[in-house]
């Protein structure tokens, strides 16, 4: 009760705080506005500071919403980059270069260290969001309690009321703004969080659905503002590549081939955003131009001494034969229309708030001449409206995405038949030297088992009458040999696929493959889907390894492993409290891993200091399909 | 006694109503599919099903999913689980409701003649039996605590046979000692690991297997 009562009490400063250290946010935020200004025309300079006092801006405000509303909100920056130490002869060494002073390359690292920091982006979303929703939770309380305080201290000179309304009024308005200071404080502690905490710790907050909802609409309603900005790149880029062809021909035809990845972004924002699956169309880029038996290189009536030009011509014309090539650009010169239909539900919802609901401040009235009683309920229903239409607005633009940068029933057909036709020589070799591992296993194993199996039954049946005693003896001993081989056969299949892989998929199989390891293990995984089967295979089998790694080098006690999709990656780590000191370049194990997964385009990352603890994580780009 | 039986091999299918209904057992129904175990089911109410895990149509965890579901629906239906493999993740699972007449067996089993009729017999009767692969698993993983350390190698293999599933009786068979002797062993045991010794056999596997498991028991 007493702990109650202190925290109303103390509500009304800690708001009043609160929305001190707005105000100054308030500026930071348009400094960082004028920083990102700068960026686009390539000067940098400022951005670092910009972002390095956003950050000092949202630890207090995590700080304050740990202390006052007990809602913790982790840290989530990655751990600054270790001051460059100076060389012997008293430079710094950064990259391939040398410096004579250290700030310079500090500040280079200091800039990558921020730019790579997925919290940064959040951080500066925050810092322009937070001034229209922060700020009004924590100002609400104090502004009821000091005006509440005004009408009662200053009743005759106000407003032309009875002065016991009015006092009335007063006294109502502070009992309103003491009861909902402690609330509102952490109501903003809460907000707070949504974006400053580091994904894993919002994870949880997501999965409850109201917040998922609220959460998803305004994704739905502020990407249509990233598809703009993207698609006025997409409309020069698209022309400047389009004009380039038509009257330089070959020349331009390398930028047929840079125009892709931009495609290739729509791609995966559709889905991620929509969860429409939009698969690359193209065709398979040329071969090589082989070598004649002069040395030569041919194309067309042409010979070539090198086979750059060669290879530069047919990858133009392989470029310009394919149809996906012209949607590409036909996809990209629409895409400002195409960006608009999101983009109305984000215009509506704009309308309603600031145009309605809210009067503006430079003109002295409501729109349209409305009252407030109108203007208000109006405005945020058009509001309402908007948030409830862009979510369909954002699927029919990934729609129109997936017709014009998805394959057509042919392309479809033509990767079919190509993928059925297609070798991987990279992991034949691989792949070989697994059967013959398993040809042998299977050759000494359970098949000589049966065969023994096949002469004790021949013999039980030679006994049988003549002497039953020994044939039973000798059918009991089939018996036991026949689990044997039953073992046998079991861990030879675990060993190529694990049953729970096809069972349950690569989450539970890793679970059930903890649960039979001698340590303490945590298992976290967040998969709302399934992966491709080589994929599941090829994660499952790499975490198995590093798991046996920190039992057998690591000398492990207790392990983490976290498994995840997002941004287009299947990312598997593995954190052990073992000794450390592994290296990934020495260790067949490490290096396994890295051939296994590099099929894939897959990465291992490994940090292991002497003395731990260890860290391994594996990233393999990947799509994620429906649950199966 | 009424069972139905599921598993999508014809070899294995034939092979189960064979050793059970030699034994004098009712086989009402032998299927090769999930749905068709579903609907056998709900036509027949067995005394018992005995399951595979991966079934047609998906070829995943379909018996697993029917069993349990089914257990819900008809009062905790006793379900023997058969695989070709065992998982702890899948133990867990089917333990998860806490009440008996469970069971869950690599397929090899049903070769050991009476050991599976015991198995089965237990089951239908509401008892809980465990795969000894599971178990040996289990066992290993709490040899580093302290408490299981602490156990004579004697009060180590009574507590593996206690877990897999077997009463007084059927481990002093197995180890050819008396029953006074195991009973002795495994008051001592429930001293030393603190679990809530109890009378009622299945409720005495459960607590074992919560133990083993890092569970807490309520």
């Amino acid at each position: 009760m007493h702990e109650r009562l202190r925290e109303h009490a103390l509500a009304l400063p800690r708001s009043g705080f609160l929305v001190v250290l707005k105000l100054c946010q308030v500026l930071k935020s348009l400094a960082i506005l004028l920083s990102l200004l700068l960026l686009c025309f390539g000067l940098w300079f400022p951005f670092v500071p910009a972002v390095l006092s956003a950050r000092r801006t949202a630890t207090a405000h995590r700080r304050a919403a740990r202390r006052w509303s007990a809602v913790q909100i982790p840290e989530p920056y990655e751990p600054r980059p270790p001051a460059i130490e100076p060389q012997e002869d008293g430079r710094f060494k950064h990259g391939a270069r040398l410096y004579r002073r250290r700030w310079w390359p500090q500040f280079l690292d200091n800039m990558t260290w921020l730019n790579r920091d997925r919290a940064t982006a959040r951080d500066i979303l925050w810092m322009l969001v937070d001034p229209f929703v922060g700020l009004p939770l924590v100002l609400i309380g104090p502004a009821l309690v000091l005006g509440g305080a005004a009408a009662i201290a200053l009743p005759l000179l106000t407003l032309p009321i009875p002065a016991a309304v009015e006092v009335a009024g007063g006294v109502v308005a502070i009992a309103a703004g003491l009861a909902l200071g402690a609330p509102l404080l952490r109501a903003h502690a809460r907000w707070t969080r949504v974006l400053l905490a580091p994904e894993s710790a919002r994870a949880a907050v997501r999965s409850q659905r109201r917040t998922r909802w609220f959460i998803a609409r305004g994704y739905a309603l502020a990407r249509p503002l990233i598809l703009l900005g993207q698609s006025l790149g997409n409309l020069v880029v698209g022309l400047v590549t389009l004009v380039g062809v038509t009257l330089t021909g070959v020349v331009a035809t390398p930028l047929l081939h840079a125009v892709r990845p931009l495609a290739d972004l729509h791609r995966r924002q559709a889905h991620q955003w929509s969860g429409v699956h939009v698969p690359r169309p193209y065709r398979l880029p040329p071969e090589a131009p082989a070598q004649r038996e002069d040395g030569m290189y041919e194309y067309g009536h042409r010979l070539y001494r090198t086979p750059a030009v060669p290879a530069l011509r047919l990858r133009a014309r392989s470029a310009l034969r394919d149809p996906a090539t012209w949607r590409d650009l036909g996809f990209l010169l629409l895409s400002p229309l195409l960006a608009v239909i999101p983009a109305l539900a984000t215009a509506l919802f704009v309308l309603g708030i600031f145009g309605i609901a809210w009067p503006l401040p430079w003109r002295d009235h409501w729109a349209w001449g409305l009252t407030p009683w109108v203007a208000i309920p109006l405005g945020y229903a058009i509001a309402l409206l908007a948030a409830a239409i862009s979510a369909p607005l954002m699927r029919a633009h990934a729609a129109c995405t997936s017709a014009l940068l998805g394959p057509t029933a042919t392309e479809r057909e033509e990767q079919r038949t190509r993928a059925i036709t297609e070798t991987r020589p990279e992991s034949t070799w691989a792949e070989s030297t697994e059967l013959r591992r398993v040809e042998r296993d299977l050759h000494d194993g359970a098949q000589a088992r049966l065969v023994a199996i096949g002469m004790a039954l021949s013999n039980i049946e030679f006994l049988i009458d003549s002497d039953p005693d020994q044939a039973k003896a000798l059918a009991a001993g089939t018996r036991a040999a026949s689990v044997t081989a039953l073992g046998e056969l079991r861990s030879l299949v675990r060993s190529i696929h694990p049953p729970v892989l096809s069972e349950r998929g690569l989450g539970d199989a890793l679970k059930a493959l903890a649960l039979d390891l001698p340590l303490t293990t945590h298992v976290t995984v967040d998969l709302p889907g399934s992966l491709e089967p080589p994929v599941e295979s090829a994660a499952y089998f790499a975490g198995a390894e590093l798991l046996s790694n920190a039992i057998r080098h690591g000398d492990a006690d207790e392990t983490w492993i976290d498994l995840r999709h997002e941004r287009g990656t299947l990312t598997l780590s593995v954190l052990d409290d073992g000794r450390g000191g592994a290296d990934p370049t020495r260790g067949t194990g490490l290096t396994g891993i890295q051939r296994r997964i590099a099929v894939f385009d897959g990465t291992l990352q490994v940090t292991s200091p002497t003395g731990g603890p260890t860290k391994a994580v594996i990233g393999i780009p990947c799509a994620l399909l429906p649950p199966r | 006694m009424r069972i139905v039986i599921a598993e999508d091999l014809h070899l294995l299918r034939d092979g189960l109503s064979l050793v059970l209904s030699t034994r004098g057992y009712e086989i009402v129904a032998a299927v090769g599919s999930g749905p068709e175990l579903r609907a056998a089911l709900d036509e027949h109410r067995p005394d018992l099903a005995i399951v595979d895990v991966r079934l047609p149509p998906t070829y995943t965890d379909e018996g697993i999913k029917i069993a349990l579901e089914a257990r819900r629906k008809h009062a905790n239906l006793p379900v023997l689980v058969l695989s070709q493999h065992v998982e702890q993740l899948y133990a867990r699972e089917l333990l998860a409701d806490g009440t008996g007449g469970i069971g869950y067996l690599l397929k090899d089993r049903v070769m050991g003649g009476n050991q599976f009729i015991e198995a089965v017999t237990c089951v239908a009767g509401g008892g809980t039996v465990m795969d000894p692969d599971v178990i040996t698993k289990l066992m290993a993983r709490n040899t580093k605590r302290d408490a299981v350390a602490a156990l004579t190698p004697r009060e180590q293999d009574i507590l593996t046979l206690m877990a897999e599933g077997l009463s007084n009786t059927a481990i002093a068979d197995r180890l050819v000692v008396s029953e006074g002797a195991v009973s002795k062993h495994t008051t001592n045991i429930f001293l030393k690991l603190d679990i809530p010794q109890s009378n009622d056999a299945n409720r005495r596997v459960l607590a074992v297997l919560a133990y083993l498991d890092g569970r807490r028991t309520d």
